[in-house]
Formats: structure tokens, C-alpha cells, sequence
């Protein structure tokens, strides 16, 4: 009791807040390890074990009998008791007495009963609801990864505004989308024997204690190779073999590669290729220019019959439609006469385009020597073992062990997308997608089948599916973030603060009332913050669920004070191994369950108590029941069904608590006796058998075939265009023309002069993700532990990095503080490390330290900030995904 | 018996889980590390390379700490871990002098926790009590733990398995065996002390 109330006494937030009105006692007891999970990344799968030693958490562990991470926890996992004790964190409900909002305004915050909170919250929701629920807005992030509750609660607002924060940085689910019908992917790390990694790194990007470290040094050791293609030297490229290239110029070294397989090795998986990919459709060869780039945006040559796309048979010479036989017969190359019209292959159109596109083209764009091209190309297709097979549990799969591996330092550029087209069809000619040794879906089809579209092309159906599938536009627009006029993106944030300033040229009908904050810093998350400021002072009303002093709070008007993750109930779905997978791994799902280990430190309060509580203030308690009746969390198996059935499902009349959902939850799935299961392990096993672990084995031959031709990108575009000028349209701040550029059924690439150095900015800035935080969850970047750990152990990171041979010439020193200025207008400043590991025409700041707030621990303001150096608009979006040109020019000197 | 470490830092990923596991579970205050990673960027492009260098205690089979130590405060049992008495510590600090490891840590004053603005959390209350001014600390090999059969904390959390812990007396141990099959090497090995944490 003495402890706590010490810290009662000595804490708050840099005034004289009283963040106690009475000491609470701890718990009495004995030494007692109790199981958790641990929240601090996306993929929040690790069990844990806390010794509570009289209601003290004092030490965590990985927990050994999980058989997920047997034992292993990360620095975040183990970081965890720092953000349990934070003195810095959120203690009470707050109120503002300052009306004056600002980044560096003190709110002012008076505590608050958390009656009064609620009551004044849902009033404010309600009023907007009444009036236009369009005008409530919901900001989130990867906050709330760890429960999929979250969302329900959202709906029972009725607002179509659910914003998703994070995603301009990382909007790197087109190619997985695209070819493996999923978000995300993940490399078998069981065989795979050759990687080209492209903007990405395996193993210690994240240092996942959930198997993939310890699978990626154990394919280091049995010899696995690695080609590291990035303006970064990646832990992997150490290992292996760095490649440096030019940030956003992935697109054309995928071109390169493909011109090389088509034209000069003429080896690639054909078998596949007929059976298993739209290669040979027939398409009209015809292509348009449009602002001086070379598109094409043909449909499918259909029967006239069935409308289903044709191909050529070369057992009857004739076309016929795609499901006339299992495809073995059916022409790759060539040009036909069909219907009176000159018709080719998808492929042969594709081989044409890339004709030119020679490894001697590349060079210069890339910095890549064309033999160092060649050399990788020749390597995958000899390394892919084209036409072997594996037999893994009686079932003979496609054996593929070499793959193009690609990530976010890929995607995050203008041309993002037609990198993830240009790589994602080179794995596809050496047919290495779901099978053994290649690139796989992060989710098994048990749960959730790949399906095919009418055209027999690979659909995606679950999230963010709309990136493949597109949508109709609304106008005028329903969504703040411009969302209906992008039917294919990821996340259009930077787009909500010009909606906000400015409406009527957004085409929007209504202005925001009420927002609300959970799980994300739309702020802090990306560039741009002058505006985002003004548009956050616009908004009448704003309530942050948080658990520390982040950006936004600098402009809510109510703070609802939120449990750190020791304090919380919660539930995990294990639907879902990233990354880098084994047989280990591979098909390992299941149900994760937290309950408190110790009683709140302060007045905090679990978040989905809070929103259960607005839910039935604000009206929407039956639709909250009756949507996790039907959806809280999905099915792992056939066997379990989602939602709560039967016994355990809730009255839509009557209100329960979260613990008592998720204990009805564990009973619905598993059994009343499974409550007692999880107070020794967090984590509950359902494994696949083996051969169910590739997704290859649920969606035999010709079920699927996957795009090489991205007719899908085509349709959407020119929809998108129809139904603009039906409504008279056109998208803010767009040059149409260029939007039109994007939607090309083939991979672009064209160059602008702002994307190139020059003589004033001549080099190009690029970051990436550090493993002590890699996506801001967790608060990493103000723990303690971690920050004196990075300061004590890793003098690498604080700081901006730049080639030694360059600073050499510039007369630069170790340590030397130096100021970057970029094209797009930011500045930062930091001294500099003289690396070995960076592009010489780049500059590199990593990870996302020195976002500065006035009120959260102070190690927080530390290194180098990466996001001013970006300015976010339709200048530097890519058109369709919404991904961000993340590599400005910039130019640097000594201060 | 020798309890000893071998760490393969082929597999090290310099994620630095150890380091905090260290600090968490020890309760060690702000500034010491008995255990923590060095990271250090060598050679030049093609071949440069970030060497990851996990550091701890050696343990060693001679050690030059024992040996100076006046009160008998340091120790080495008959397993093989080095520790000390804090009770016979009289922070004369020769123990670190002679270590050629650095990894004994003194403690000059009473230790302030990491919010030094805002007193000691619960958890550092009963974590700082056991770091008194003017005593040395070290890595035991958190013999508490590996007294009853569990492996210290380093090693239990590595996400990539770079370490393995056991008795290297003990020919089927695991880390015997490594030892046997692998090359291996001895920090500062020229000091004579035999440490028995050992690098493949």
C-alpha cells in the first residue's frame, strides 16, 4: 500500500494533478507465476508467464509449454512490466480546461469521475448520431490488434468513418492480395533454398520469439541463401549477399528480371503457368498512351456465349472458354485469330511489354549492374527446381524452393504497386506460390478458402480484400477519408484533414462532430502535422480512450484512462502465422486468453468496458450482442463456429461484461471445462496436419489460376472513371490522367523528375522498421527498458546513416550533427553514423523516434524524426493502393 | 560439474531480449547490465557486417575475481557458477579490477529507478532493496532459476535459440556436445581464467 501510494503522491503528468483519490491495497498472497499473453506487435501470439509477488508484477517470461513460442519472448514481450509501471501513463478519467488545442498547448486536465466521463461522452455521441451519424469519426490503429471486439463496437456507432491509421507508411498487401488471396505472407522457411528479398528482411526486422528468429537462423545455418535487394544492408543481406538499389525502383529490377526469364534464359514453370494462372487468356494487344506512359487496360477477349474469357486450345486449335479443360493444351505464347480479331496471349502480351525492358535498361535506374540481374534471374529459376514435386504427408505437392520475398521498402513508394505486379509475376513464372519452398498465405484454407472470381482469376474475400476487388464509388462521398474514391486502397488518413478544412471541394455534405481515438495516433502516424493540427481544432468534440499522453491527446477534450496490457481481459484468435513459417509453425492456430494479473495500478479502466458502456448509453447494446453472436471471432475449424452459439450466445436484450463474453467465448468453442485450461497457459493449440498447412492442397489444379494479366485493375479503372463522370466527378487534387496510368493491367514504370536526386537534393532519404519497435504498439519508444537498452547497447539507431566513402568526400565526422532538408519541404536534424550499410545516393533514418510530446516520458523525444522529412498529398500518393512515396530527395549539411 | 553457456552467434539476430530479460527479471537498477549485447559494425562494403557480441559473466573455471576478493565474498560453487555473497561485499572493488570481462557492476549509491521524477515503481521497491550502496553485483547465471531445473532467463527468451545452457561435464549436455562438434571460442582467452561461456 506504501508503494502505491508513493506513486499516488509522486506522479501525474507534469502538474498538479491528483491522480489518486484513495490507495488501493495490493493483493495479499503468495509468489504466484500467472499466465498472459503479450500485445507488442500485430501478430500478438506469444504466452507469457508474470510472477505476482503480493500484487507486484515483478518478472516476465516466455511461457515453455506454449507451443508457439516455447519459452521465448521478445525485447517488447519483455519490456512489458515498464509500460505496466509507466509513472507517465494516463491515471484518471481527464477533462480539458483549456479550450485553447495545440501540440504544444498544456490542456490543462482537471480528473474527472469516469460517470462523468461516459455521460458527457455519449452525449456527444448521441447528438451526432441524431443529427448525421456520418459525423462521428473513429480513428484506429495497431493498438487494437490484440482484440478483434474492437470493431463491433465501431458499428454500433453506425458511421461509415472507421479509420484505420497506420496504413500510408505500410500498404503492402497488394502482391499477398493479388497472388496468395490473403493481407499478408509468409516464406517456407522449411525449404526454401534461395531469396530474393526486396524491401524486406526476415528474422531480425521483428525478432519474433513466435518461431520465425529462431526458423531464420536455423535456414541460415543448413545454408539457406540470401540476396538482399535494398538501400539498406538488412541483417539477411549481412548474411548473404546485399544488393544496393535506388529507394522506388523495385519496378523496374522486377521488369529486368522478367525480361530476362521471358527472353533470355526461356524457362519458367509452363506447366503452371496453363493450369494455374490467367497466362493464357487472349487479349486484344492493344496498348494506349497515356501522359507519355504506355498502358493497357483490354479485357479479356470472352466467348460470346458465356462471357467467360477465352483461351487457346492447341489439342483443337481453336479458342475456347478457360474451364473447357484443365488447361495442359492451352497456348502460353502466340498470336491468334479469334472472332475476326487479332488476339495473343496474356503472356505473350507480357513478354512483349518487358522486350525492351533489358537488365542494361535497369542499370541505371536501379544502380544494379545488368550482370548482377542476370545473375539473380538465372539464379531463381535454376534454384526453383521448375517441375520437381515434394511429397509431404502422401501428397505430392509442386516443389519450389526459391522466391522474390517482398516487403513494405518494395511497396512504399509511388510506384508501389507495379513493383508488387512486376516481382509478384516473376514468383509467378517459377510457380513457387502456396507450395513447398515458396511464398505462402499467411492463413490456411480451413478457414478460409481461396475462391475464384467469374473469370476463374483468384478473388480475395477477406480484409482488405477491396484492394484486389475494388468497389463502386458513392457520391457524393460517404467516407471523410476519400475512401469511395479510391476503390482499391489501403488507408487514406492524410486524406481526412483536407476533407475536414475543406469539404465542399471534397464534395462532402456534412462536417464532423464527434471523433473518437482508440488504438492509433493519426497524428503521430504520419506527416503532414501542421494541417492534421487545424483540421483536429475543427472538430467540436473529441474523446481519446488512451493509455498515455500521445499526440492526439494534445486535442481531446475527454481522456478515457485505459488499462496497460497486464491489466486487461482479452481473447486472441491465432488464425494466422507470419512472416517466416516451418513445418513448426505452418498449420499451428488457436485461441489465446488473458485475464488481469494484478489489479489496476491506477483509476484505468479495460477498453472494452468503456466501449461497452458507451454502446448502451448511446443505444447500440442489442446490435453489439447480435453482432458477436454472429461474428466474435472466426472459425479455426469446422468445428468451431464463430460467434457465440447456442447456450453461450447473449440476449440482445440484456448487458454483459467482457470477461463474461469472452468465458462464454472459450465455452461456446471449446467447453465450459476449457475455462480452467486457460488459467495454466495462455495459449490452446489447433494444429492442421501437414500437408493442410499449403494452401496449395485445398485448391487443386485449374480451381484457381492466379493473375499474371491484371485485367481486375483494368475493369476497376475504367469503372471508377464511368461512374466519376456519371457523377461529374473528378478526384480532389488529382491529375486524372495520371490516376489513369495506374490502373494498367500491366506493371508500369515511368520516372518523374520528382522522384530522381538532383543537383540540389541529391540523394534520397529511406527508413525502416526497427525490431525494439516496429509498429508502435506497446508503447516502445517511451519504455524505459527499451530506450536504455538502444541507448546502452545500440549506438546505431538514434542517428541518421550515411555512406562512410560520402561523408569521407563531404568532410563528415562520426557524430557529426547535421541538418536534412527535403524537397517536400520538412526538415530534421540528428548527428550522423558513417555506415558501411547504407546506398551512397542515400541517406537513412531508422525506425520512428523523436515524434516529441510534452507530457509522455521524456526518452521519448529521443533520435531522429523520419516522418518530417514527408509531406503526404496526391503528389505523392500512389493513386490506387494510396501508398506513399516514403523516399523524398533530400539534402543534408554540418550545423 | 561446470554450468556453462555456448552462444552461437551465427543465430544471434542482436534483438537484444536478452539484455531486458536480464534487467527485468533481475531487477538490476538504471545503468547496469548484467547481461546486454554489443552491437559493432566492422569491415567495409561488401563485407562489412553488424557483429552482434552477447557479453555476460564467464563463469570461469579460474577466476582472477575469486581469487582477489578479501572477504570471500565471491565465490565459485562446486557447479561452477561465480557469484557473490552480499554480505561479505565490502565494495573494495579489486573483483573489478581483475575481471577481464567487465561484468561485475558497483554500486556507488543508493539506486534510483528508471523514472527518476517520479519515485520507484512497485516493482523497483522490491528490486532496488536487493542493490545496497557500496556492494558489486554480477551475472549468476540466475542460479535461483537453474537450481531448480530451469535455464537463466538469456536463454529461455532468445527468439532465435543462439544460446544454450548446461552442464559441460555432462558429455551428453547439449552445449557439451556443441563444444565437441563446432569450433569454438573463449573471450580474452590469453587472461588464463577458462571462462566457461564459450562463442561458436
Amino acid at each position: 500500500m506504501e508503494t502505491l501510494a508513493k506513486i499516488s503522491a509522486l506522479s501525474g503528468i507534469g502538474n498538479d494533478l491528483k491522480v489518486f483519490t484513495e490507495n488501493r491495497a495490493p493483493a495479499a498472497g503468495e509468489e504466484v507465476w500467472k499466465p498472459a499473453f503479450c500485445s507488442f506487435c500485430h501478430n500478438p501470439v506469444c504466452a507469457t508467464r508474470i510472477k505476482v509477488v503480493n500484487g507486484v508484477a515483478t518478472e516476465v517470461m516466455g511461457d515453455p509449454t506454449s507451443e508457439i513460442n516455447r519459452g521465448r519472448l521478445c525485447p517488447r514481450g519483455m519490456s512489458v512490466l515498464n509500460n505496466l509501471y509507466n509513472p507517465y501513463r494516463v491515471k484518471t478519467p481527464l477533462k480539458r480546461t483549456n479550450p485553447v488545442k495545440g501540440l504544444n498547448e498544456d490542456p490543462g486536465w482537471i480528473e474527472i469521475s469516469w460517470e462523468e466521463a461516459l455521460d458527457t461522452v455519449a452525449q456527444k455521441i448521441n447528438e451526432a448520431k441524431a443529427s448525421d451519424p456520418r459525423t462521428i469519426l473513429y480513428c484506429t490503429g495497431f493498438g487494437v490488434e490484440e482484440s478483434m471486439l474492437t470493431f463491433p463496437y465501431f458499428a454500433t456507432f453506425e458511421t461509415p468513418n472507421i479509420l484505420v491509421v497506420p496504413g500510408t507508411l505500410c500498404p503492402e498487401h497488394f502482391n499477398q492480395l493479388a497472388l496468395n488471396g490473403m493481407m499478408l505472407d509468409r516464406i517456407d522457411l522449411q525449404y526454401v533454398e534461395y531469396v530474393v528479398e526486396v524491401g524486406r528482411s526476415m528474422g531480425s526486422d521483428w525478432a519474433a520469439a513466435s518461431g520465425h528468429s529462431t526458423h531464420y537462423a536455423d535456414a541460415l545455418e543448413r545454408g539457406m541463401q540470401i540476396v538482399s535487394v535494398n538501400p539498406r544492408c538488412t541483417h539477411s543481406g549481412q548474411r548473404g549477399e546485399w544488393v544496393p538499389i535506388m529507394p522506388g525502383t523495385d519496378t523496374a529490377f522486377g521488369l529486368a528480371l522478367l525480361h530476362t526469364i521471358l527472353h533470355e534464359i526461356k524457362k519458367y514453370d509452363m506447366h503452371w503457368l496453363k493450369i494455374r494462372s490467367n497466362a493464357p487468356y487472349l487479349i486484344e494487344p492493344i496498348f494506349e498512351t497515356v501522359n507519355g506512359v504506355k498502358i493497357c487496360r483490354q479485357d479479356y477477349v470472352r466467348d460470346p456465349q458465356t462471357d467467360k474469357p477465352l483461351v487457346w486450345d492447341e489439342a483443337i486449335k481453336e479458342a475456347v472458354p478457360f474451364d473447357h479443360a484443365k488447361g495442359e493444351t492451352y497456348a502460353l505464347t502466340g498470336t491468334y485469330e479469334v472472332n475476326g480479331k487479332t488476339v495473343q496471349t496474356s503472356l505473350q502480351i507480357l513478354m512483349d511489354y518487358v522486350k525492351e525492358l533489358t537488365p542494361e535498361w535497369a542499370e541505371p535506374i536501379t544502380t544494379i549492374p545488368a550482370a548482377k540481374i542476370r545473375e539473380i534471374a538465372n539464379n531463381l529459376v535454376e534454384k526453383a527446381r521448375i517441375g520437381s514435386t515434394i511429397e509431404i504427408d502422401g501428397y505430392a505437392f509442386p516443389y519450389r524452393p526459391a522466391a522474390v520475398f517482398m516487403g513494405r521498402g518494395m511497396a512504399s513508394h509511388m510506384l508501389g504497386v507495379d513493383a508488387a505486379k512486376a516481382l509478384g509475376t516473376v514468383n509467378l513464372l517459377l510457380g513457387n506460390l502456396d507450395v513447398p519452398g515458396g511464398i505462402l498465405g499467411t492463413s490456411n484454407a480451413n478457414w478460409s478458402t481461396l475462391r475464384s472470381d467469374k473469370d476463374g482469376v483468384l478473388e480475395p474475400h477477406m480484409q482488405m480484400a477491396n484492394q484486389i476487388v475494388g468497389g463502386d464509388v458513392h457520391f457524393p462521398p460517404q467516407k471523410i477519408d476519400m475512401g469511395d474514391f479510391y476503390p482499391m486502397g489501403h488507408a487514406a488518413i492524410p486524406f481526412i484533414w483536407k476533407s475536414i478544412l475543406n469539404p465542399q471541394e471534397h464534395y462532402l455534405d456534412y462536417e464532423p462532430q464527434v471523433m473518437l481515438i482508440y488504438g492509433g495516433d493519426p497524428l503521430g502516424s504520419i506527416a503532414n502535422i501542421e494541417l492534421a493540427s487545424e483540421a483536429m481544432k475543427k472538430i467540436p468534440f473529441i474523446a481519446t480512450v488512451s493509455y498515455h499522453f500521445d499526440l492526439p491527446t494534445q486535442f481531446a477534450d475527454i481522456i478515457l484512462a485505459e488499462n496497460s496490457p497486464l491489466e486487461r481481459t482479452e481473447m486472441y484468435r491465432v488464425f494466422r502465422n507470419e512472416k517466416e513459417a516451418t513445418h513448426e509453425n505452418r498449420g499451428l492456430m488457436g485461441t489465446l486468453v488473458r485475464r488481469p494479473v494484478v489489479e489496476n495500478v491506477y483509476n484505468t479502466r479495460l477498453a472494452q468496458s468503456i466501449f461497452i458502456d458507451l454502446t448502451e448509453k448511446t443505444g447500440g447494446l442489442a446490435k453489439l450482442n447480435m453482432i458477436t453472436n454472429h461474428d466474435f471471432y472466426t472459425r479455426i475449424d469446422e468445428s468451431f463456429p464463430p460467434g457465440l452459439s447456442g447456450e453461450y450466445a447473449l440476449d440482445p436484450g440484456k448487458k454483459y461484461s467482457y470477461e463474461e463474453i469472452i468465458d462464454r467465448k472459450i465455452c461456446s468453442d471449446y467447453g465450459p471445462e476449457a475455462l480452467e485450461e486457460f488459467e495454466k497457459c495462455a495459449f490452446k493449440p489447433f494444429r492442421l496436419p501437414l500437408k493442410q498447412s499449403y494452401n496449395y492442397w485445398y485448391v487443386p489444379e485449374n480451381s484457381i489460376r492466379l493473375p499474371l494479366y491484371y485485367e481486375r485493375m483494368a475493369r476497376n479503372g475504367k469503372k471508377l472513371l464511368a461512374q466519376l463522370a456519371e457523377f461529374k466527378a473528378t478526384l480532389p487534387g488529382q491529375d486524372m490522367k495520371q490516376v489513369e496510368v495506374h490502373y494498367s493491367a500491366l506493371p508500369n514504370w515511368y520516372q518523374s523528375p520528382s522522384w530522381e536526386t538532383t543537383k540540389e537534393f541529391p540523394f534520397k532519404v529511406v527508413n525502416w522498421k526497427i525490431h525494439y519497435g516496429p509498429n508502435n504498439t506497446g508503447g516502445m519508444y517511451e519504455n524505459a527498458y527499451m530506450q536504455e537498452t538502444i541507448d546502452f547497447s545500440n549506438p546505431y539507431l538514434k542517428c541518421i546513416w550515411i555512406a562512410e566513402s560520402v561523408a569521407e568526400e563531404m568532410g563528415l565526422k562520426e557524430g557529426d550533427t547535421i541538418i536534412v532538408e527535403s524537397a517536400a519541404g520538412g526538415k530534421t536534424k540528428g548527428k550522423i553514423h558513417l555506415s558501411q550499410f547504407i546506398h551512397s545516393k542515400c541517406i537513412g533514418v531508422p525506425g520512428n523516434f523523436g515524434r516529441r510530446t510534452l507530457f509522455m516520458n521524456p526518452v521519448k523525444n529521443t533520435g531522429v524524426h523520419f516522418n518530417s522529412l514527408l509531406s503526404v498529398d496526391e503528389s505523392t500518393l500512389n493513386p490506387i493502393s494510396l501508398s506513399l512515396e516514403s523516399s523524398p530527395q533530400v539534402k543534408f549539411y554540418k550545423t | 560439474m561446470r554450468y556453462g553457456m555456448v552462444i552461437n552467434q551465427k543465430r544471434c539476430i542482436g534483438c537484444d531480449a536478452c539484455t531486458i530479460a536480464c534487467k527485468q527479471a533481475n531487477g538490476t537498477p538504471p545503468g547496469v547490465f548484467w547481461g546486454h549485447v554489443v552491437h559493432k559494425e566492422t569491415g567495409r562494403y561488401p563485407k562489412a557486417i553488424m557483429e552482434y557480441t552477447p557479453l555476460l559473466c564467464k563463469h570461469c573455471q579460474d577466476p582472477s575475481c575469486v581469487k582477489v576478493c578479501p572477504t570471500g565474498a565471491s565465490v565459485k560453487d562446486n557447479d561452477g557458477i561465480v557469484h557473490i555473497i552480499a554480505e561479505k561485499c565490502i565494495g573494495c572493488r579489486q573483483c573489478l579490477v581483475v575481471c577481464p570481462y567487465e561484468a561485475r557492476w558497483f554500486q556507488p549509491q543508493k539506486p534510483e529507478g528508471y523514472y527518476p521524477q517520479k519515485g520507484l515503481s512497485p516493482k523497483e521497491e522490491l528490486d532496488l532493496s536487493k542493490f545496497t550502496k557500496g556492494k558489486v553485483t554480477k551475472c549468476n547465471f540466475c542460479m535461483d532459476k537453474v537450481h531448480t531445473g530451469m535455464n537463466p532467463v538469456c536463454v529461455t527468451t532468445c527468439p532465435a535459440d543462439a544460446r544454450v545452457f548446461g552442464d559441460l561435464d555432462d558429455l551428453n549436455s547439449k552445449a557439451a556436445k556443441l563444444l565437441r562438434e563446432r569450433k569454438f571460442a573463449q573471450l580474452a582467452g590469453q587472461y588464463g581464467t577458462n571462462p566457461s561461456v564459450f562463442y561458436i
